[in-house]
């Protein structure tokens, strides 16, 4: 479960902004980070996802300054930074609480930073302005932060980190306060400000839809490890371990026990049915090498929701099977159907018009490119 | 109905309302119209005169009592002045984690829970220019040839007076800070350090006016009380060396209790009360502000 899949995207050539080597955490005696490892290139949109507790705010913390780590190195734009305080690390940072100064009005919140640094009033007035305009937050500038709506608090604090144009950006879950609607609208537009700014960003989430459409990398976090790094595509299609399968994704991925045996034409993968029920034959034409020469052989296998449908798609990599409907939800745009085995459900994604009902028998299509394979006893890929 | 409970009304409030009336109303009617008579405790029997405004011409164009109103505010405003600074200065300190905190948060309450008379007698004591500790201290380092009347000397005893008074109350002003100091949020520090601001800068942009308001209601409050100081300047050097620590609230009860004008002296304190009134109001304005954020 602990192994790293480090996948390096296009843009390795360019000089990394951040470098981190082997930095470790500890509280006491509790180990908070082990042995994080990552370089992330200027431009980067990196997103720390992971459920609460998995380390990645105190990661965030690290590298912005305000928790010091127990041992590794820590470069941002070459420099090494483990040792210097937040304000020499050229960095700027949005909490979830926005923490905004409350006594201060927008616009001083805004040039704190340029406050700190006794920047002339004209070159300040024109600073506040342009992150005010790029923000549409102008018309609050005289505002105290309490007279302020929390979106409208959000680009606040957006602005107060832009105005300084730093090296990096840290986020450490922005949108966590905010309804789902404004948490929605305000995706939209820092992914915006990313493509316009081309600014670096490390983003903290627990909201794994947050990462998949802000990121243009994103790093998977349990206890303390890395458990894979890699666009959202590839952690979406290619899960380094069942963890990272289970957990991004929603509904999430389904991972049940089955036993797998190769046969000329691939790979067969046999899922027990309870009762008389017969049992889920499905057939890889293109198995992973390890799996090449199993017999008989117990696996995780991972399926995705929307790649079992009623949508015939006519594909090559495609096993048809004739399936008995458990619960059935319909939800418009698509129908939930589960499907009962021995040793537990599978979610599948059915037409949004779909009609059947519970107890039906339907041919649903399973669609074997995207399917994962991981060892029962270390959860990770074959 | 509506009769019924509007009656119910003032039935439920009329007992707290008359007691307020009889022990504050009555008493401020009573001294307001005795302040613009000549009655005088040892004339009971006497009929009193209406004299108008004249006991407030006089007290007005009192030297004495105008001396007295000054030392009463050089007083307020110093010890005030520095209990706030060194309250706040102490908090900062407690606020921090270190071994032994815990002790040390319990000691300091100590000198605060001593009555104001206990107080009083204590520093009268430490003072004393025969066996005082602070002589034999400043005598044994060599600070001081010889041992000093503290109380004794006319420019120094208000300064040794406020300095007792300082040491009792400033805790008071450390633990409304403190408990203050646990509020302000870590998030806001932190945002602060991210934007490079320096402790001095953090301290005065951030956690001054986060602990503004309840540092705020504590330092009017001692202003308050130091306004109307009697207790300690009564035992500790009853208005002496030659007046100098003759303070307005100590005017009033010389002018009350030993002169027995009692016109006259009711004079003095609508004065100081409405000199305090003054005060409450700046704390109301100030309490208001705070509250618009």
């Amino acid at each position: 479960m602990t192994q790293i899949a480090n996948t390096k995207t296009s843009d390795q050539h360019q000089a990394p902004i951040l470098t981190v080597s082997n930095l470790t955490k500890s509280y006491d005696q509790t180990l908070i980070l082990k042995d994080i490892s990552l370089t992330m290139p200027k431009g980067e949109f990196l997103v720390l996802v992971g459920p609460s507790g998995c380390g990645k705010s105190t990661l965030l913390s690290c590298i912005g300054g305000l928790t010091d780590i127990s041992s590794g190195s820590l470069a941002i734009a070459g420099r090494d930074v483990a040792n210097l305080p937040p304000a020499k690390r050229d960095i700027a940072m949005v909490f979830q609480s926005y923490a905004l100064f409350p006594n201060l009005t927008v616009s001083n919140n805004i040039a704190y930073g340029l406050d700190v640094r006794g920047v002339d009033s004209k070159a300040r007035e024109t600073s506040i302005l342009r992150v005010a305009e790029m923000l549409n937050i102008v018309h609050l500038l005289d505002r105290k932060p309490s007279q302020l709506s929390g979106g409208q608090r959000q680009r606040v604090a957006m602005g107060r980190a832009l105005v300084r144009e730093p090296q990096l950006f840290l986020f450490d879950e922005p949108l966590s306060n905010l309804d789902a609607k404004l948490r929605f609208s305000m995706r939209t537009e820092i992914k915006r400000l990313h493509q316009r700014l081309n600014a670096s960003i490390i983003y903290v989430t627990h909201d794994q839809i947050e990462a998949m459409t802000l990121a243009t990398r994103i790093v998977v976090m349990r206890s303390g490890v890395i458990q894979q790094i890699g666009s959202p595509r590839e952690i979406y299609n290619y899960p380094a371990n069942a963890f990272v399968a289970d957990f991004m994704g929603a509904p999430a991925m389904n991972l049940i026990e089955a036993h797998v045996t190769s046969t000329p034409t691939g790979l067969d993968i046999c899922i027990s049915t309870p009762g008389s029920e017969p049992d889920l034959i499905l057939h890889d034409t293109l198995p992973p090498e390890t799996l090449k020469k199993s017999s008989n052989q117990r696996v995780i296998f991972g399926i995705r929701p929307e790649a079992i449908t009623d949508r015939m798609t006519g594909n090559d990599k495609v096993s048809f099977q004739s399936c008995l409907l458990d619960v059935v939800e319909p939800t418009g745009s698509d129908t939930y159907a589960t499907l009962k085995f021995s040793q537990g459900d599978m979610v599948t994604r059915l037409h949004g018009q779909c009609e059947a009902v519970m107890g039906e028998r339907i041919d649903l299509e399973f669609d074997m490119s995207l399917v994962s394979y991981f060892d029962p006893e270390t959860e990770v890929r074959f | 109905m509506v009769i019924n409970k509007r009656l119910e009304k003032w039935a439920l409030l009329s007992p707290a309302l008359v007691v307020l009336g009889l022990v504050t109303l009555v008493p401020f009617v009573q001294t307001l119209w005795l302040s613009f008579t000549d009655e005088r405790i040892t004339a009971i029997s006497k009929p009193v005169n209406w004299i108008g405004l004249e006991n407030y011409i006089y007290a007005i164009t009192d030297p004495d009592f105008i001396e007295a109103l000054g030392r009463t505010i050089y007083f307020t405003l110093t010890s005030v002045g520095i209990e706030g600074v060194l309250g706040v200065a102490v908090a900062l300190l407690l606020n921090q984690k270190f071994p032994g905190r815990n002790v040390l948060r319990f000691l300091i309450i100590l000198p605060w829970a001593v009555p104001t008379i206990v107080n009083a007698i204590m520093w009268r004591l430490i003072y004393h220019p025969e066996y005082g500790a602070l002589n034999s201290f400043l005598w044994q380092m060599g600070i001081i040839p010889d041992y000093q009347s503290w109380l004794g000397t006319p420019g120094r005893a208000l300064n040794m007076i406020i300095f007792a008074d300082i040491w009792k109350n400033f805790p008071l002003v450390v633990y409304i800070s403190l408990a203050a100091l646990q509020t302000v949020p870590m998030d806001l520090l932190q945002a602060s350090r991210i934007e490079g601001a320096g402790a001095w800068r953090r301290f005065r942009t951030i956690t001054l006016p986060w602990i503004m308001g309840p540092l705020l209601v504590v330092l009017v409050l001692r202003t308050i009380e130091a306004f109307r100081v009697f207790d300690i300047v009564y035992v500790m050097t009853r208005g002496g060396p030659s007046d100098s620590t003759k303070t307005a609230s100590f005017f009033v009860y010389q002018e009350y209790f030993n002169y027995l004008r009692s016109g006259s002296g009711a004079s003095y304190a609508v004065l100081l009360a409405a000199i305090s009134t003054v005060l409450i109001s700046i704390y109301y304005i100030g309490a208001r502000r705070q509250a618009q954020g």
